[in-house]
């Protein structure tokens, strides 16, 4: 299976070159010496596809939709569509990431996402509160439960699942009481432009969320804080006693996919133009199932940010496309269901 | 049920590779009685309890238990159909559930429709709990109990399996593993009456235990293991404690002098603890000097083991006093990182490297900060290189940077873990059982690592049972008793037998 393969690719040899200098270790076996840390080159197809199995899986669906629908599905607006649309998911699935890297669950989300955009829009158009303090309060409100969450996992350690499973009903509840169960329109303009305008041709929210996702990126992948929040997930006691911090760690982690949730429900609220009690429960299945495939792919065993990425534009592709055959709304549960079941598979068998 | 005697080992004999772990021992545990068994580590004790519960098949010899022989290879429910118990340190009861619900679970007496009865059920465990003298309501959490209690419990459902349900006095084995590994003395005393009076019922009662005080007052026989020889089986009413301890120990025990080194060491201590104490330890106090490497040892259960943890504050000790050169210090994990104190833990699995990171993460966890870049960035070059470095240096072969650290052996794991925080320059480094579980091979390079980094000044700390190891790395070792430092040895008095000697207090100071 594993067979050195030494001059097919110049930059390949030149690395194993460097690596036989540096390392004598690996002298004595160098057919092992392909993969190098960075993960880079490839020793056999089958590794291959173990890092890119869920981008695979995307080609594969967009070629098949383009053959079957090649007008509707290929044109150039469906895709700007397609990433406009799911730009609050990118947003939420992202910093979800960082809590389950650290080892967090954090199934509250989707109750914060409805609450800070029932409660932005319920301070702002029913109460007149200026849209900048109405963000202001309903960011405080988010920190405040981000901090209940935590104090409750981290310090009293109870059950995160069940602490953040209870935390997003109530979330949803308090949106029932504050929108009085009534949708909340005409939301102020100041809200509304800076979510429904366009760069590239891509609703800006996209660009948002992307740019989140290159900072959680640089953080996890490339920052010592990132390789400590790992170590706490994949080993907290073996993390503690090499001296990181993993409270600290954590708790953050729940901060960040709770400032994620609030930034979500910001972008729907803008991009819908209302807000309503229960916006986020759809939210949550998609944003989990796109976390967990993304831990299959790219860095598989691992929950990572690129891997989340694409995992997401999956599941958008995979809709829009069943929906252009007609399929209705049902269509979407059912996949990103289905979707969610496959991801825990892989990230089973790939963990082996 | 016509044979007199709950287990007959005869002329068993086991060999791991090379090795006779157990050669031709022959034991006799009579009904009704409380047999000892006695041996330090090695001694093939181990190995002959785990032939009697069916995890090793012997080599040559049978075993009999009540009157039925086994066959072997066997499985732990036929065993139990021989009327056979065994009860280890972590007792396995579940600390959830109800006394009643651990004591009763797979015999609860149920009615027609399968429901339980459990009126009947209260009734019958008060009954037995009174018979054993606690007073207790059945329905109590077992988390809610002492270890003392923990522990009688554990002995009245091992006597339960033995006995079935309608207690006729029908015979049967207990065996008991250290039973009172966990218990402080006085709790002790409990326990023994509870397993007196199973005795008193007809049923062996197989004591395995580092403690000789135990079977000289609680056995009634008494079987000593040497270097997987039976080297007697005799009563224990002929033995004190120092003939039971040359017994165990394999020599006449000479009374070592236990003056401190020759070794001139620079004139203030770089860590001084006083008065240490928590759970397991009592007022402990020792020094450590630049380049010193200190052993710590004792018998299972002497609180040696805890000190690396205490000293680094990843357990936080009830009293006592550390100074690190010159201040206080107050350990916990992150303090101790920084006044440069690391530690590598005992339990690999849970504590040691990561599993699912890979190997170089692993290794250069300690070392991070040396490739921070520009805002932050990690540079990937320079961790290549130190990864591919440090692996060539602990000499980690078969497996590249990127692979899970799962993949590696044990002994490659250790080597990495040790040497990954030496490569961070500690000041101290504090470890668990450095050389337990480890292959040959890895534990001649780890105490090669340990001493290299002594003779650049460091300090080594070690709390370790593997006595041989022990003798070969440290300068000295304080020897740890119940909780205290009995005595401390080095130079030309520091030997495996000495060290041995002294765990068993056989070494007056």
């Amino acid at each position: 299976m594993v067979v050195p393969n030494k001059s097919k690719e110049g930059s390949q040899s030149r690395e194993n070159t460097n690596e036989s200098q540096v390392a004598g270790a690996y002298l004595e076996e160098p057919q092992k010496s392909k993969a190098v840390t960075r993960g880079i080159a490839f020793s056999s197809p089958r590794e291959f596809i173990r890092h890119f199995t869920v981008v695979v899986a995307l080609v594969v669906t967009v070629v098949i939709f383009a053959i079957l629908r090649p007008h509707t599905f290929l044109a150039l607006n469906n895709l700007e569509a397609i990433l406009t649309s799911q730009a609050a998911l990118f947003a939420l699935s992202l910093t979800l990431t960082v809590a389950l890297g650290a080892g967090e669950i954090d199934l509250s989300i989707g109750g914060v996402l409805g609450f800070s955009s029932v409660l932005i829009g319920y301070l702002s158009v029913t109460k007149g509160i200026p849209v900048v303090i109405a963000l202001v309060i309903s960011f405080i409100a988010i920190l405040l439960v981000a901090a209940i969450n935590s104090y409750l996992i981290v310090k009293i350690r109870v059950n995160g699942l069940i602490a953040t499973l209870a935390m997003g009903t109530i979330l949803d509840g308090l949106s029932e009481a504050v929108s009085n169960s009534s949708t909340i329109g005409n939301i102020p303009s100041s809200i509304l432009k800076p979510m429904q305008a366009r760069f590239l041709g891509i609703g800006t929210p996209f660009w948002y969320a992307v740019v989140i996702g290159i900072i959680i990126w640089y953080v996890l992948h490339h920052m010592q804080s990132g390789r400590f929040l790992y170590f706490t997930g994949e080993g907290r006691e073996a993390a503690r006693l090499a001296g990181i911090r993993v409270n600290r760690i954590r708790t953050v982690s729940l901060f960040v996919s709770a400032i994620g949730a609030w930034f979500a429900g910001l972008i729907v609220l803008g991009q819908t133009g209302a807000a309503q009690a229960g916006t986020g429960d759809p939210y949550l299945l998609p944003a989990y199932a796109a976390t967990f495939l993304g831990a299959a792919t790219i860095k598989p065993g691992r929950f990572n940010p690129i891997g989340t990425f694409v995992a997401v534009l999956l599941l958008a592709v995979g809709t829009t496309g069943l929906q252009l055959f007609g399929l209705s709304n049902w269509v979407t549960n059912v996949f990103d269901g289905a979707i969610l079941i496959v991801a825990i598979g892989l990230a089973t068998l790939v963990g082996r | 049920m016509a044979s007199s005697d709950a287990l007959v080992v005869d002329n068993v004999s086991k060999a791991f590779g090379g090795t006779k772990a157990l050669d031709q021992v022959s034991v006799t545990v009579k009904l009704g009685e409380v047999h000892a068994l006695l041996g330090h580590n090695g001694s093939g004790k181990s190995t002959l309890i785990k032939i009697i519960s069916g995890y090793h098949n012997p080599d040559s010899g049978s075993v009999t238990i009540n009157g039925h022989q086994v066959h072997y290879p066997t499985t732990s429910l036929a065993l139990r159909e021989f009327g056979v118990s065994f009860l280890h340190q972590d007792i396995g009861l579940v600390p959830t559930l109800s006394i009643l619900e651990n004591l009763r679970v797979g015999r609860l007496d149920t009615g027609a429709l399968g429901h339980i009865r459990w009126r009947n059920e209260r009734a019958t465990v008060s009954e037995l709990l009174a018979r054993f003298g606690i007073e207790l309501n059945p329905e109590l959490p077992v988390s809610r109990l002492s270890a003392a209690q923990r522990s009688i419990l554990g002995v009245i459902r091992a006597f339960q399996d033995v006995e079935g349900d309608n207690s006729l006095d029908k015979g049967g084995l207990i065996i008991l593993d250290e039973p009172t590994a966990a218990l402080p003395q006085a709790e002790k005393e409990i326990l023994f009456g509870a397993i007196k009076l199973v005795a008193s019922h007809g049923v062996g009662v197989l004591l395995v235990t580092h403690h000789l005080e135990e079977p000289l007052q609680y056995a009634d026989r008494v079987s000593v293991l040497r270097d997987g020889k039976l080297i007697v089986t005799d009563d224990v009413a002929a033995y004190d404690y120092d003939s039971l301890a040359e017994l165990v120990v394999g020599q006449s025990v000479d009374k070592v002098s236990t003056a401190s080194g020759e070794k001139v060491r620079s004139d203030q201590s770089y860590l001084k603890v006083d008065g240490l104490t928590s759970e397991n330890l009592d007022e402990v106090s020792f020094e450590a000097f630049s380049g010193e490497i200190i052993g710590l040892t004792g018998l299972m259960g002497a609180g040696h083991e805890e000190v690396p943890f205490l000293l680094y504050g990843a357990t936080i000790p009830k009293r006592g006093e550390i100074v690190v050169n010159g201040r206080k210090f107050r350990p916990d994990p992150v303090n101790s990182r920084r006044e440069g104190i690391s530690l590598v833990s005992g339990d690999r699995l849970r504590a040691g490297g990561v599993l699912s990171a890979s190997i170089g993460e692993n290794v250069t966890l300690p070392v991070l900060d040396t490739i921070v870049g520009r805002l932050g960035w990690l540079r990937g070059e320079k961790e290549e290189s130190i990864v591919s470095g440090m692996m060539s240096k602990f000499a980690i072969t078969g497996a590249s940077a990127h692979m899970p650290f799962s993949v590696l052996s044990g002994g490659n794991q250790q080597k990495a873990l040790v040497g990954r925080w030496i490569e961070a320059k500690p000041k101290i480094l504090l470890l668990q059982e450095p050389t337990a579980g480890v292959d040959i091979g890895a534990t001649v390079e780890i105490i090669r690592m340990l001493k290299a980094f002594a003779e650049q000044g460091g300090i080594v700390i070690f709390s370790s049972e593997q006595y041989e190891d022990v003798a070969t790395l440290s300068d000295r070792v304080l020897v740890f008793r119940s909780g205290r430092i009995i005595c401390e040895l080095s130079g030309s008095n520091l030997t495996p037998t000495s060290l041995v000697d002294a765990s068993y207090g056989k070494i007056e100071v």
